[in-house]
């Protein structure tokens, strides 16, 4: 399967947490809000804006260039 | 008394849930120097004095936000007897991330897993399984529908008969457990310090011998180099590991991917092509909504006001008549002016209230951010910038919306910029007077100037005090959900008993301070008066605004207080020294005064609602920084325009 980054995922799909790069403070947030490798998410909303996303049961927004440092994987 | 420190993430419920538990006594305050809420409540149950303290709903414990340094400090420092660990029972893993942390406190406790009502009918939760593997209590509750309230406050009593069961927290990979067997604190501090963590190692490495330290410090290189990953990333995994493990072997069915009727109205709201329209529905709503509300209750606010003063006209002072004078525009104007912002605030506390507990207030922030990205602002600023453009008041109150002290105080400091409603009468009646071909004109001036003013201090007071450029969002949108009234209702009570607290001193000081100004020396008309002396010595810093005349700038001091007062004292003024406006004021002076008296200060009001956010410091601050930009505006704005128009011959 193809590694790509989180913000190249279309509306409506189920991908899994690969890595997560940038800063420590970054990834650190990431990881409490359930945004871990190894972990399942589903893209809520990717067209315009930040990207909508649900973890497990709740929806978070994140703005593109924070999902450009998420890299998953397509299942 | 049993002390209880209710944690858990945002958006679990914990405020309803204390809420619920207390028979609905909860009290609103701050954090001690900082505008986070605080909200607490005490309860006496079967002879048992029961407080509960809601702390700031957090994820972690590691990047240390404003809420998790309050939480974690909390939880170290204040003697906590048992915490209650609120869950959404629809979100168990992102919960038990947070829980396993909270397990390394070492204090005693009980696990609620809240809004049981709303997982689906095939999950469970074995509690007794889940209560070994962590050594806790645990309970299954819902706030809403009103179940687990005994049962939660009996365990609460049992945890402390049965002198405190000591949680299980996780046990790490041998290497790390060998170096954290040799530190001397609580487990939570242990393992912080390991993580090298700036914060406590600062606070509790120095109770550490120099070598151990260093030893510490070297056997965490080590352990990094060995993983190629940071200590904190290895514990994080643990973490999720646990999570995972507990999971498996105290719940069964699944919880994946609920599809509720939120995803539905989220596919609606959240759509591109529809969402600007549902954002500027939305706003004008909520303003159609406040002004309608309130206008009718200011107005009757004035009439009380009219009474008082006309009560006071006929009692007779006598000797004292001067002391008349002095209750009418010190007592009576400042009970006014106080209360004459109370149901605006009460409103928009009111709406805020909805709006948040609704779960509207994170979709307006995320929409608005799409364009207020553009020019370095969360979205969230959307609200008290638009507020301004009513009333600065309530604008500055509500920059709690902002997530960081900073981006809160650049936007309080940049709100006296927009223009509120009170300033429209000098621009009519300047307008009237020198410009009566180009009133509309001039409006429309102002108010672009205005925008044009607030957006420049934004970006002048982000390099001022050095805020990093704004961060993209990165929110929770929790699901919608009605507001409890009852609720809401006392905290917008709450919060304008805040803020008649917090803003009344200054308002008085300021009017006393007028006074004096307007009416020393005793039995002295205008021109004599302490104010026109001073408005005379300030008459050669206004001539570069082509402003010539002292009654013009005595005029501005009665502005301090409420805007609408510049426009009436002006006229009180000149007839007094029986002058007109148009033998004093030259067009361009005209032009200035305009643009000076709309941005050189918001009104007192304004002031201590930024003073009561802010502090004193940077109330000061504002009306310097105010005062200077208007200044600086006036100046260059009236030549430039005098020039191009005279240029143009339209004058």
């Amino acid at each position: 399967m193809k590694i790509k980054y989180l913000s190249q995922i279309p509306s409506g799909k189920e991908v899994i947490i690969k890595d997560v790069l940038g800063c420590q403070g970054f990834k650190h947030r990431l990881y409490g809000l359930g945004i871990f490798p190894g972990e399942k998410v589903l893209v809520f909303k990717n067209d315009r804006g930040p990207i909508i996303l649900k973890v497990g049961n709740t929806k978070l927004a994140l703005g593109r260039g924070q999902a450009q440092k998420i890299l998953v994987e397509e299942l | 008394m049993i002390k209880v420190a209710v944690v858990g993430n945002p958006n679990v419920g914990k405020t309803a849930l204390i809420n619920y538990l207390t028979n609905s006594s909860l009290k609103i305050g701050n954090w001690p120097g900082v505008t986070v809420e605080k909200k607490e409540a005490y309860l006496n149950y079967k002879g048992e004095n029961i407080y509960f303290i809601d702390l700031p709903g957090i994820y972690n414990f590691t990047p240390y936000s404003l809420e998790e340094k309050i939480t974690r400090d909390y939880l170290l420092k204040e003697n906590v007897d048992i915490i209650l660990n609120v869950l959404d029972s629809k979100n168990i893993k992102k919960g038990l991330l947070l829980t396993s942390q909270i397990l390394e406190f070492e204090i005693p406790t009980l696990v609620v897993f809240n809004m049981w009502d709303e997982v689906p009918p095939n999950f469970d939760i074995n509690l007794k399984n889940f209560e070994t593997l962590l050594n806790v209590k645990a309970v299954k509750a819902s706030a809403k529908k009103g179940f687990g309230k005994e049962e939660i406050l009996n365990l609460i009593l049992k945890l402390k008969r049965e002198n405190y069961l000591k949680p299980k927290f996780i046990i790490f990979r041998k290497e790390i457990e060998n170096i954290l067997k040799t530190l001397p604190f609580k487990r939570f501090i242990n393992v912080k310090l390991l993580e090298g963590d700036k914060d406590i190692l600062k606070e509790y490495g120095p109770r550490l011998k120099e070598k151990d330290l260093e030893k510490l410090n070297s056997q965490r290189k080590l352990l990094e180099k060995k993983y190629k990953k940071e200590i904190s990333d290895i514990i994080f995994t643990e973490r999720y590991k646990w999570v995972n493990t507990i999971v498996f072997q105290s719940t069964k069915g699944n919880l994946d991917n609920i599809s509720d009727l939120t995803d539905k109205i989220d596919d609606i709201i959240l759509n591109p092509k529809l969402s600007p329209f549902f954002l500027i529905g939305f706003i004008y709503l909520f303003f159609k909504v406040i002004f309608l509300v309130t206008d009718p209750f200011i107005e009757y606010i004035g009439h009380i006001q009219d009474l008082f003063s006309s009560l006071l006209s006929n009692i007779n002072f006598g000797k004292f008549e001067i002391l008349k004078s002095f209750i009418e525009n010190v007592f009576i104007q400042g009970i006014g002016i106080l209360f004459s912002f109370v149901p605006l605030i009460f409103v928009i506390y009111l709406l805020f209230g909805i709006l948040e507990d609704s779960g509207i207030m994170a979709r307006i922030a995320l929409l608005s951010d799409r364009f207020m990205h553009k020019i370095g602002l969360h979205g969230n600023a959307i609200i008290p910038i638009v507020l301004g453009y009513g009333c600065n008041v309530p604008a500055v109150l509500s920059t709690r919306v902002m997530s960081t002290f900073k981006e809160k105080l650049i936007l309080a400091l940049s709100l006296p910029f927009t223009l509120c409603t009170a300033r429209l009468p000098i621009i009519a009646f300047f307008g009237t007077t020198f410009f009566e071909k180009y009133k509309s004109l001039l409006t429309a001036f102002i108010y672009i100037l205005s925008l044009f003013l607030t957006l420049f201090s934004l970006f002048f007071l982000k390099k001022i005090f050095k805020v990093e450029s704004s961060q993209e969002v990165l929110i929770e949108l929790p699901s919608y959900r009605f507001p409890k009234i009852s609720y809401v209702f006392k905290y917008a009570l709450d919060k304008v008993l805040d803020y008649l607290k917090g803003v009344t001193s200054i308002i008085f000081i300021s009017l006393l301070v007028l006074y004096f100004i307007l009416n020393f020396p005793p039995h002295a008309d205008v021109e004599n008066s302490l104010g026109a002396y001073i408005s005379k010595l300030l008459l050669p810093l206004f001539s570069i605004l082509d402003i010539n005349s002292w009654q013009v700038i005595l005029s501005l001091f009665p502005g301090f207080i409420a805007k609408e007062s510049v426009v009436a004292s002006l006229k009180e003024i000149l007839s007094l020294s029986h002058t007109s406006l148009n033998q004093i004021l030259s067009k361009k002076g005209a032009l200035a005064f305009v643009i000076f008296s709309s941005f050189y200060v918001s009104c007192v009001a304004t002031l201590s609602a930024i003073k009561k956010e802010l502090g004193y410091k940077y109330a000061i601050f504002s009306v310097m920084f105010s005062i200077s930009l208007a200044f600086l505006t006036a100046f260059i704005f009236s030549n430039v325009i005098f020039q191009v128009l005279n240029f143009l011959n339209m004058f």
